[in-house]
């Protein structure tokens, strides 16, 4: 780990100490939602970012995780907190099932064989509805309890985002993480290097997809509701929108973008209620054409020193 | 019932296959995947709504405005925000185009909430009176959606199989570089043919737009169907896509009816996947 | 009818051609010869507007087209015959050849050029509903270069058409192409690994080494000389 990787994890730690002391009530659940999202790109990020493998069936495995760990606390009783641990399990195991089936597709294929995936998931849990709740939704048990149920359910969010960042940027420096960009890059050079490439893409697909059950899990125990609209469309939309905005590949692409979609949406949707997701599909749109490197990109447009000054920064 | 549910499926299966073949064009063409297809399908329909109902158009008319229409958006999409991919050469051309894309569906249908309303919309009906096909009753507009349907993927299949045009598009496909070599103007041809696919598409949502009603975000199943049918139908093929749309529209009425009507849209993706694991060359295609 | 001036080329970053300079009269048919890597397919390439020269002009028939898309050079009657075919491969060998005669202006001329590429190669004409993709590699070869040919062109641009081939199948394609050259008047630059057989079909010739034109002259000369005998010939 690089000092400034532990500068940034220390005062993202601090800032989200001090948040809930400063910021209105309202900004703890506004809040919770971006360590949610945090945890869920963080995921995608290793799976497309990292290893390279478009999966645009990201959003089944909240789904997964959610409903499962729901579903545990339902009838036997587990408590959330190993519901996390069941949640990120299943969608693990599920990712590795699904990782070896797309061995076998490349590129376009992947990408259509993991959303036929998601939307069968979503179809079984809309129609089943007599196990799931179907559109209505499940209840689930929150972590906590009594007044402060909601704040301690913060605090436990951002200790999940700083596990899932953290495991994020000690992959990214790792031997381990080195095989997935190999993969990524050249796959056929890191064939020939001895790199187990049929490994490597499964690791990186089922890892990215056990922290998507592990944020799922989070965010059923959190609301205390799950419903179908976890696994939409339109939830792939803002991971995307996310990983794009903040950077792909980057260490801290995901937490940024995830701080910038969620707390931009909640600004405007004061002003322009209804209009957020048409507001980030233009900024999405304007950022792939003109600036493929997300945030970086943006600054280096603005000003070119500054951020020569952050890539030293990042580097260091 | 058999009889019925079965001349149904060859309806909507013929309108399936309309989006399939468009979309088979595109990524022939221009190499990229469009998440967008399904919303110039929604957009197709409500232009023909408004057609009919603000400027009291005929379908004969207001379909081919419906046409006109989503032409012209597709090719601004394509020289505005897709030409980057041939022009600059891009890196990873399908993660742009995916990425893109992907914004512009969200990016149209929030759009057209706001546009047209959250509300459902229903033009009058294209044909009022209804058809005897072999005894089964079936309604004017869903012999005009099937029958037209087929008119313009059998009329792109001629397209393609004997224009200079169309033979430059097949060509392209099959090798950019010699397709470069041999003098087309693959930016020119990129826009003409994601205009035209664009209007097949804003034609199969003009067509279905009495039988289904209208909203803004219609346009997600029908993207669905059409990867679908490329899927099955084989990546550019034409008649793969023809006999896939057909199965697919057949045994998704027949499912609905006899299995679950929930588990409708189980079926095409299971096939998808069937299909894009164990035989990736499609029904036709050769390995 | 070619004159290319200096012209320097990257590709994937690295400098492929340093400043390359020939000429090639009408009606000539002239080969660059040159060992493999030696920047050949690059350079004929360039002509044909598929890599774009860093510096450096190249004019046909006085006309400067460097800079020009590869489709607009393809219409001017200068037609490139790449190493690898780039054939279509789900397309019938006719079709293959319909689209030599892309170009708005080569459309007029289809028929009389199909019957000299069929004239040329009648093993086309019995496969020509055949699928490019089943063909044998001597056959698609053929193809490729009946396809250069539907567009009547000034100018054929060859790029180690004997790639691969079995010797009778070389000498066939060899043998067709002094013909082109002669009844149709076409200029051909040709690039060969195979030096002996492109310097005896050929009547001016270009050494290309390591991206530089090392050397130039009358085929006969080149024959006889000593660097290329010790190097390439074997002699």
């Amino acid at each position: 780990m690089k000092k400034n990787e532990i500068i940034v994890a220390v005062t993202i730690i601090v800032l989200g100490l001090i948040a809930p002391k400063v910021l209105p009530s309202v900004w703890i659940t506004v809040l919770s939602m971006a360590f949610y999202y945090a945890i869920l790109t963080i995921g995608w990020n290793i799976i497309f970012g990292y290893t390279g493998l478009f999966s645009y069936g990201h959003a089944a495995f909240p789904a997964i995780g959610g409903y499962t760990s729901a579903l545990l606390a339902q009838h036997i009783g587990l408590s959330p907190f190993l519901g996390l641990l069941a949640g990120a399990f299943i969608a693990g195991l599920l990712g590795i099932v699904i990782g070896l089936l797309i061995l076998r597709v490349h590129g376009f294929y992947l990408c259509l064989v993991t959303w036929a995936f998601a939307e069968v998931v979503n179809v079984i849990i809309t129609a089943e509805h007599q196990i799931t709740g179907g559109t209505g939704g499940l209840l689930a048990p929150t972590f906590f309890s009594g007044p402060n149920a909601e704040l301690f359910g913060y605090f436990m969010g951002l200790g999940l985002m700083m596990f899932a960042f953290l495991i994020s940027i000690l992959l990214y420096h790792s031997r381990w993480g080195l095989n997935l960009f190999a993969v990524r890059d050249d796959i056929d050079a890191a064939e020939s290097m001895g790199i187990k490439t049929r490994f490597w893409k499964v690791f990186g697909f089922a890892f990215g997809c056990s922290l998507a059950g592990l944020a799922g899990a989070y965010f059923a125990h959190f609301l205390g509701l799950i419903d179908p609209g976890i696994g939409g469309l339109d939830q792939m939309g803002y991971v995307c929108l996310i990983v794009i905005i903040g950077g792909l590949g980057t260490v801290y692409g995901p937490i940024l973008g995830s701080f910038f979609v969620v707390i931009t949406k909640e600004l405007i949707s004061g002003y322009a209620s209804g209009y957020s997701l048409l507001i980030f599909s233009v900024i999405m749109i304007l950022a792939v054409r003109f600036l493929s490197g997300g945030f970086m990109e943006i600054i280096q447009v603005i000003s070119p020193r500054l951020n020569n000054r952050y890539l030293k920064f990042v580097n260091k | 019932m058999l009889l019925e549910l079965i001349i149904r499926g060859i309806t909507i299966g013929l309108v399936y296959a309309l989006m399939g073949v468009g979309l088979a064009l595109l990524n022939g063409v221009m190499r990229i995947i469009n998440f967008a297809h399904g919303e110039f399908y929604m957009i197709g329909g409500y232009m023909a709504y408004y057609a009919s109902t603000m400027l009291g158009f005929q379908f004969y008319f207001s379909v081919p405005t419906a046409m006109i229409i989503t032409f012209i958006l597709g090719a601004v999409v394509e020289k505005l925000l897709l030409s980057p991919i041939h022009t600059q050469e891009m890196e990873k051309p399908m993660d742009y185009a995916l990425i893109m894309t992907f914004g512009l569906l969200l990016f149209f249908r929030q759009l057209a909430i706001k546009v047209f309303g959250p509300f459902r919309h229903k033009p009058a009906d294209y044909i009022t009176s209804d058809v005897y096909i072999l005894g089964v009753k079936i309604s004017g507009n869903e012999v005009l959606a099937g029958a037209v349907s087929a008119i313009l993927v059998i009329g792109l299949a001629i397209f393609i199989k004997k224009t200079w045009r169309g033979r430059g598009w097949r060509a392209t496909t099959q090798s950019r570089q010699g397709a470069k070599i041999n003098g087309v103007d693959i930016g020119k041809e990129s826009w003409i043919a994601c205009g035209v696919a664009c209007a097949l598409a804003g034609a199969a949502g003009a067509l279905v737009a009495p039988i289904f009603t209208l909203s803004p975000t219609i346009g997600g199943s029908p993207l669905v169907k059409s990867y679908e049918v490329m899927a099955i139908g084989g990546l550019g093929s034409i008649a793969g896509s023809l006999v896939a749309g057909l199965m697919l529209g057949i045994t998704e009425t027949l499912g609905a009816f006899y299995i679950s009507s929930a588990y409708k849209d189980a079926i095409g993706f299971l096939m998808m996947g069937f299909f894009l694991l164990f035989r990736p060359q499609g029904l036709f295609g050769q390995k | 009818m070619l004159k290319i001036e200096n012209v320097n080329v990257f590709y994937d970053g690295l400098q492929a051609l340093y400043s390359v300079s020939l000429e090639i009269q009408v009606e000539e048919f002239v080969c660059i010869l040159g060992p493999n890597g030696a920047g050949k397919s690059t350079l004929l390439q360039t002509i044909a507007g598929m890599l774009a020269p860093k510096q450096g002009s190249i004019f046909f028939e006085n006309r400067p087209i460097h800079g020009l898309e590869s489709y607009n050079i393809a219409s001017l009657g200068l037609a490139l015959i790449p190493e690898e075919g780039w054939l279509y491969g789900q397309m019938s060998v006719e079709e293959n050849l319909l689209m030599g005669a892309y170009p708005k202006s080569a459309r007029k001329n289809i028929k009389r050029q199909m019957d000299f590429v069929f004239d040329l190669f009648p093993v086309l004409f019995d496969r020509k509903k055949q699928l490019a993709e089943t063909l044998s590699g001597g056959q698609r070869q053929m193809v490729a270069v009946g396809r250069g040919l539907m567009c009547n062109p000034k100018m054929l641009l060859l790029d180690e058409p004997s790639l691969g081939l079995a010797p009778i199948v070389i000498k066939d394609i060899l043998k067709a192409l002094v013909r082109i050259n002669k009844e149709e008047k076409t200029t051909i630059l040709l690039t060969e690994q195979n030096i002996f057989h492109a310097l005896k079909i050929s009547q001016r010739g270009y050494l290309l080494e390591n991206g530089k034109i090392f050397m130039q002259g009358a085929s006969k000369e080149l024959l006889g000389n000593k660097h290329i005998k010790k190097n390439y010939l074997g002699v």
